[in-house]
């Protein structure tokens, strides 16, 4: 046999295969997978979220301010990660703490010593919290003096897993919800005071309270400013190396105007944009 | 001469029509289909009784045979001060979920999804699904949450086999397991329907797919809020809003004018009341929600004439009649008064006894009951089963109405009150079914 024989039999055999191949790949396919791919998307590859609008939520198409700014710095960093947002904060501590997932938004969650401990804390936003209450329910105000002794024997509508010691101890009645469920306890007088960042105060009523707009009233001087956290994992196998990246891709966001540019859409005041990049860089510096 | 006979013949026969069909009812004599007066009698006296004990307020009841309405009896009071009439609407509640199935049973004859799909395919929301199982006292959690084996599918969600729970099934059957899905179904805002919340049903079924699931799909029969989701399915398919759909496509066809989602405002002195009964005479009309653990009833929100929520297990309010229209088309073999709404083939399909492989419809009715694609459907006379043939379907709602069919005797009875709680009621209704039942004599 010589090589030119061969090299006809290979080329034979290469076709041979190649149709073979396609035989084979049409009949196996032929009525489609009864499987969706998505089914094996990695659940631990995420980065879980509760409904917390307009900070993470379904209901806004970019997902939230905070949604914005986490998927902008993994896009500069190189790095898929999807968000998973789910509407129950136990749900998203198990995906967290039980299977070891990559990260979650910390919003409204509350994490023990020992929890704490595994997990890497990166403040990604500010919210300006204040005290609201419904006009028509308490006509002469609040008795708010700065302190929360002074609301003793009133209901404080908290989230679900808020820590409520403070309350409890200065003699304030606790009523928990979530944060969309809040302001009906309000409405519906479970709770006399409630505490919530303005901008997700306002989105809510602009959205989805529009009746409760002109009762619901902020308490004067109840004003405070609070971080809102992405927690990294460090018990997911690439949890620590991405935090790692995750900041400095934050860094070079905020350095590159990239993060300014999205706060802008929900924090349209060049003042407030200004306070509030001030207050970020606080508490970041703090992190440090 | 022959002027003023005729014109008195024509007067003595308008006389005849407008009592024959007042309010549009013809009701004939019960013998000319093979029932008996006599017998039905007993039926009269059963609610006069009920009535006098002050164990219920009132009631329609309606039976047909071969067609045609042989027995329609108004009783006792739809409100304070105001006596119940035929025509008196009521909040139908779960019998919503018989017609939900009907809209997507119309949208696979129209070859817009398969029973097979999987609900996913037309709602994101369902992919990855997990499953509840709960872990030994000492384990880090309390549970895991494991992938689902498959996905749910429609059939899945119309047999009550997906997995998804009722809230108020933790006061039917409470264990730590229903009760861990449960908070969730709390803390993501789920409603079971009864009282209407202030958001559309997409909003609810998006966050009630995320949640996880009770057994695994096809595990177990679960009555449940499968049936609202399969309303946001047709919304999703159709592209349109569901009481548009269901009314353009089921009522409408079916000239069932008294049955809506929200009520019109000048149909509101027809709603009947909700009464609270102890079964021992006390009596009492209900204003303002009733809540009972995770059980939450709103019967005043049936007086609201406009809302987003339409819940495909629990929104409709409708009349005796309106509702007989639409058993009798599943009698018919899905037509109605020369309209096909659905085919024969479709209608066999949703009263077959084998979707539910093993299990049991067992919350209505007891063992020997399986569920088709939409009500209960007798299956086994050896358990304990009171009435009716095998064959017969059937299905009922929370403030006490019911329907069956059965299609060997060619009969629809319609048992409508506004009674609550819905526990005490089922001693009454089978007696109502069982009268009706033996009051076939040829």
């Amino acid at each position: 046999m010589n090589s030119k024989n061969i090299k006809q039999k290979i080329k034979i055999m290469v076709c041979l295969s190649f149709i073979m191949f396609l035989l084979f790949s049409t009949t196996s396919w032929a009525t489609g997978p009864r499987v969706t791919p998505s089914m094996f998307v990695d659940d631990l590859m995420q980065v879980y979220a509760v409904d917390f609008p307009p900070y993470v939520s379904n209901d806004l198409d970019s997902g939230g301010l905070n949604v914005e700014i986490v998927d902008s710095v993994f896009k500069r960093a190189g790095i898929d990660v999807p968000h998973n947002i789910l509407p129950v904060t136990n749900m998203v501590k198990y995906y967290l703490l039980e299977e070891n997932a990559l990260a979650c938004h910390a919003n409204q969650m509350y994490f023990s010593e020992q929890e704490s401990a595994k997990l890497i804390f990166i403040p990604i936003a500010v919210a300006t919290e204040k005290l609201y209450y419904l006009k028509s329910a308490h006509q002469n105000g609040l008795p708010w003096t700065g302190q929360i002794a002074s609301l003793k024997d009133y209901t404080y509508g908290a989230y679900r897993e808020e820590s409520i010691n403070v309350f409890v101890e200065a003699g304030v009645n606790v009523n928990t919800g979530s944060a969309r469920s809040l302001l009906k306890r309000l409405e519906s007088q479970q709770a006399d005071f409630i505490k919530m960042p303005e901008l997700a105060i306002n989105w809510l009523l602009n959205n989805l309270y529009t009746e409760l707009k002109d009762d619901v009233i902020a308490v004067e001087k109840s004003e405070s400013t609070v971080p809102l956290y992405i927690v990294f994992n460090t018990q997911h196998p690439e949890g620590k190396s991405i935090a790692e990246k995750f900041k400095s891709g934050l860094d070079e966001n905020i350095k590159q105007g990239d993060y300014l540019a999205i706060l802008r859409k929900y924090i349209p005041e060049v003042e407030q944009q200004q306070i509030y990049m001030d207050q970020l860089n606080g508490y970041r510096s703090a992190e440090l | 001469m022959a002027k003023p006979f005729v014109m008195l013949v024509m007067f003595v026969f308008c006389l005849y029509v407008s009592a024959a069909f007042a309010g549009n009812y013809k009701v004939i004599k019960p013998e000319s289909v093979g029932l008996s007066t006599e017998r039905l009698e007993r039926l009269t006296n059963l609610i006069d009784e009920h009535v006098e004990e002050k164990k219920i307020a009132g009631s329609v009841i309606l039976i047909a045979r071969q067609g045609k309405i042989a027995y329609f009896k108004e009783t006792g009071l739809a409100d304070t001060g105001k006596p119940m009439k035929k025509d008196t609407i009521f909040r139908i509640v779960s019998m919503t979920k018989p017609i939900t199935s009907t809209a997507i049973m119309l949208l696979y004859e129209e070859g817009k999804l398969l029973l097979s799909d999987p609900m996913s395919k037309y709602i994101p929301e369902f992919k990855n699904q997990r499953v509840i199982e709960m872990l030994p006292n000492g384990s880090s959690s309390e549970y895991k949450l494991v992938p689902v084996e498959r996905e749910v599918t429609i059939h899945d969600m119309l047999t009550h086999q997906s997995g998804i729970l009722y809230m108020a099934s933790t006061g039917w059957f409470p264990n730590p397991k229903r009760e861990q899905v449960i908070s969730f179904y709390r803390e993501a805002g789920i409603t079971d329907g009864f009282c209407r919340p202030d958001e559309s049903i997409g909003d609810m079924v998006k966050r009630l797919a995320k949640l996880p699931l009770y057994t695994q799909p096809g595990e177990a029969w679960e009555y449940s809020l499968s049936l609202d989701v399969l309303g946001y399915l047709v919304e999703v398919i159709s592209s349109m809003p569901f009481d548009e759909f269901v009314q353009t496509q089921i009522f409408d066809p079916l000239k069932m004018t008294d049955s809506h989602f929200y009520i019109p405002e000048d149909k509101l002195s027809r709603l009947a009341a909700d009464w609270e009964t102890d079964w021992n005479g006390k009596l009492t009309r209900v204003n303002g929600p009733l809540i009972s653990g995770d059980l939450a009833l709103c019967p005043d929100n049936a007086y609201e004439t406009e809302g987003k929520y339409l819940s495909g297990g629990a929104s409709v309010l409708s009349t005796a009649y309106d509702y007989s229209r639409f058993a009798q088309m599943f009698l018919n073999q899905g037509e109605l008064d020369g309209v096909r709404l659905l085919s024969r083939k479709t209608v066999e399909l949703m009263t077959a006894t084998n979707h539910i492989g093993d299990h049991y419809a067992d919350l209505l009715h007891s063992e020997g009951w399986k569920f088709g694609l939409g009500f209960a459907i007798q299956q086994d006379r050896s358990k304990g089963v009171d009435s009716g043939d095998v064959g017969v379907y059937e299905w009922a709602g929370y403030y006490s109405t019911r329907f069956s069919v059965n299609p060997k005797e060619e009969t629809v009875t319609i048992f409508l009150s506004q009674t609550s709680p819905f526990d005490a009621h089922f001693n009454m209704w089978d007696k109502v079914i069982s009268l009706s039942t033996t009051a076939i004599i040829d």
